[in-house]
């Protein structure tokens, strides 16, 4: 009984201190963000959003941000589309060796990304791929088709493909009938998966390092650089600014399907 | 008739009498495994017919090539005349109750009826008083806008129903339709089923297992045999004339005993079985092994009428089934023999382990090839 209890006591700290753990270090960088002193430290010194206004000054700072959202948008929708149809072909079974293609088209997700992105830089140069935009985009493709495969395979496996069927006898044309039937019913499957995708590729790193070039910089390699030259709190800021997205992009998609949904693909 | 039932115009034109639905040497194969072999099959405009076999034997196949979700392999198929082989489903108008019924969950009950018109192009206010109508028919109307997710299955297959009717097919086809119901549901809705589909007039194909509900709902069945249409034939011929043990086997119950042609004379034979000689109108040569059979209500305990095969066996067990009560008889386990005999009630001191006398006449008396 008493063990029992202890048990249970242990077990219970241990959730608050990694509750703690994973939630101060984003707590302590809002408030960091609104200091008055020109050192990142906690607590912060006075109230000002000069950093805020200095997000818009510091060079290449918003272009860096554009780029990535572009990159990020436009690899994780061409990953939406490609993936469903990967995902539906591989769930119908219209493939020899369904469960092994399913592997390795997630594989990506336990590959390191320096291995990745040293082999992708390789082989945009082979393919003679010069332009860094286009190197990233392809990449993120890359990066991006693995998240969305795992929950639109997981959400297909419960699609009932019966209701494809009726909506085809109905008057659908089999494309027709996928969008009209198929994607609302997996609806959850998709914003969650999109919303892996986004992060995964706006914060990518590792990939990104080896395509990016003078004046094509993804945001966070642009703002590692930044953080080089002057460790000031507009990292706080620009931190800031993306918890807050973040955070109306959730309340979104929980108005839309429940992140309960979500959470569950 | 409601405006629901009128045919569409691409229905009317072209019909001929060589059937509503015509399938012509269709055959389709998955791999190695022949799904569907030559198969042929007519039917007539506003006829009900089943599709009836064992579980694998090729009825959701051939249903789902006439609704053009599969493309056979060989074959042609007609409706009204008109050659939709090559046709993709949506552009046949051909209705389909799928086996769990395949409701859109994301849509209400209103919506799920309403979404062949909507894909059809049907704006929304001339959708409307047509999707109403279509919940009037199958008494949904207080449902509309529920999810579908919350009915009963009884209401769901209405829905499923009122969904494929509402854009006027020329044809509906029902995949075991009644299988997700329970047993008491399922006969009250075979009949509300079948006179509401006559009501509008259509024509329709059951697929089903279920031989008591195959005679329930049509007007003629066919029998199919791995991929082949053993006997089309109305219910009564079915279970009168069975063309092959298989259909005797499928279609109710039998005495069915195995034997070898001993004499033949004038189109009767006499076949010799382990309860002794047994006559039957047909035409085998002398030697040939058979089997004999009669239905259980042709059968009659004592002497029967002048002329009449009779056979003397002892009864293994009575159960008794209300209307009638069913006698089984005790047969050498070996082989296929087995005997049923169903009368209207049991005479006075028979009992399991009673030895009684059967008569059946010789008209009633089945020989098919072993
Ligand atoms: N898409 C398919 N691929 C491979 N085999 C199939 C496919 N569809 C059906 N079959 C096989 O065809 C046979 C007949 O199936 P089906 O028409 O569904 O039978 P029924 O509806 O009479 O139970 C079964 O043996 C089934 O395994
Ligand atoms: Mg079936």
């Amino acid at each position: 009984m008493t063990m029992d209890r202890l048990g249970t006591g242990i077990a219970w700290t241990a959730l608050i201190l990694v509750i703690a753990f994973l939630l101060l270090p984003i707590v302590v960088v809002i408030p960091v963000s609104f200091t008055e002193s020109t050192v990142f430290r906690f607590p912060p010194e006075g109230f000002s959003l000069q950093w805020y206004g200095r997000i818009r000054n510091v060079d290449g700072l918003l272009g860096a941000l554009w780029l990535s959202a572009q990159i990020a948008a436009l690899s994780t929708a061409t990953s939406l589309l490609l993936g469903t149809l990967c995902a539906i072909a591989l769930v119908r079974g219209l493939v020899p060796g369904a469960a092994a293609i399913t592997t390795f088209m997630v594989s990506p997700l336990m590959l390191p990304g320096l291995v990745l992105g040293i082999a992708l830089l390789q082989t945009m140069r082979e393919v003679g791929l010069r332009d860094a935009w286009w190197s990233l985009y392809l990449a993120h493709v890359v990066i991006t088709l693995p998240f969305v495969m795992r929950t639109v395979l997981a959400s297909l496996s419960l699609f009932d493909f019966a209701m494809v069927d009726a909506a085809r006898t109905l008057g659908c044309s089999y494309p027709k009938a996928l969008w009209r039937v198929l994607v609302p019913n997996i609806l959850p499957g998709f914003i969650s998966g999109a919303l892996f995708a986004f992060i995964a590729s706006f914060d990518n790193y590792p990939v990104s390092m080896f395509l990016v070039d003078v004046r094509t910089k993804t945001l966070p390699i642009q703002l590692l650089n930044y953080l080089e030259i002057s460790p000031d709190p507009t990292l706080a800021a620009v931190s800031t600014v993306l918890i807050g997205l973040t955070v109306i992009v959730l309340i979104l998609c929980d108005r839309l399907v429940g992140l309960r949904r979500m959470a569950s693909i | 008739m409601t405006a629901l039932g009128a045919p569409a115009p691409a229905a009317q034109a072209g019909a001929s009498s060589a059937g509503h639905l015509v399938v012509t040497g269709t055959s389709k194969r998955f791999g190695a495994a022949v799904v569907l072999e030559d198969l042929s099959l007519s039917v007539a405009k506003g006829e009900f017919v089943s599709l009836l076999g064992p579980s694998g034997c090729g009825k959701t196949t051939l249903l789902r090539c006439i609704a053009g979700l599969l493309r056979p392999d060989a074959g042609r198929i007609t409706v009204a005349g008109q050659d939709i082989t090559a046709l993709p489903a949506h552009r046949r108008n051909v209705g389909v109750v799928f086996q769990n019924y395949a409701l859109f969950p994301h849509l209400t009950v209103a919506e799920n009826i309403g979404f062949g018109l909507r894909a059809q192009g049907v704006s929304r206010a001339e959708a409307a008083p047509r999707v109403a109508e279509a919940l009037a028919l199958v008494r949904m109307g207080e449902h509309a806008d529920k999810p579908v997710t919350s009915l009963s299955g009884g209401q769901q297959q209405r829905v499923a129903v009122a969904r494929a009717l509402v854009v006027r097919p020329s044809l509906l086809l029902l995949d075991e339709p009644f299988s997700a119901l329970d047993r008491k549901l399922r006969e009250t809705m075979q009949v509300e089923l079948k006179h509401l589909l006559r009501e509008v007039g259509i024509t329709a194909i059951f697929v089903t297992h279920d031989q008591e509900e195959a005679l329930v709902v049509s007007d003629r069945i066919a029998v199919m045999n791995s991929g082949r249409i053993e006997q089309l034939a109305d219910p009564a011929t079915l279970y009168g004339r069975p063309v092959s043990l298989y259909v005797l086997d499928f279609v109710g119950q039998s005495t069915r005993l195995a034997g070898r042609i001993v004499a033949v004379e004038d189109g009767v034979v006499t076949v010799e079985t382990s309860l002794g000689p047994v006559r039957a109108p047909g035409r085998f040569a002398p030697g040939s092994r058979v089997a004999v059979a009669v239905r259980p209500e042709a059968v009659t305990l004592g002497e029967g009428v002048a002329g009449a095969n009779r056979v003397s066996a002892r009864v293994s067990e009575i159960s008794f089934l209300g209307s009638r009560t069913q006698l089984h008889l005790d047969l050498p386990a070996e082989g296929e023999d087995r005997g049923v005999v169903e009368l209207p009630r049991l005479p006075e001191g028979v009992q399991p382990g009673s030895r009684v006398t059967l008569a059946f006449r010789e008209a009633d008396t089945m020989v098919f090839p072993a």
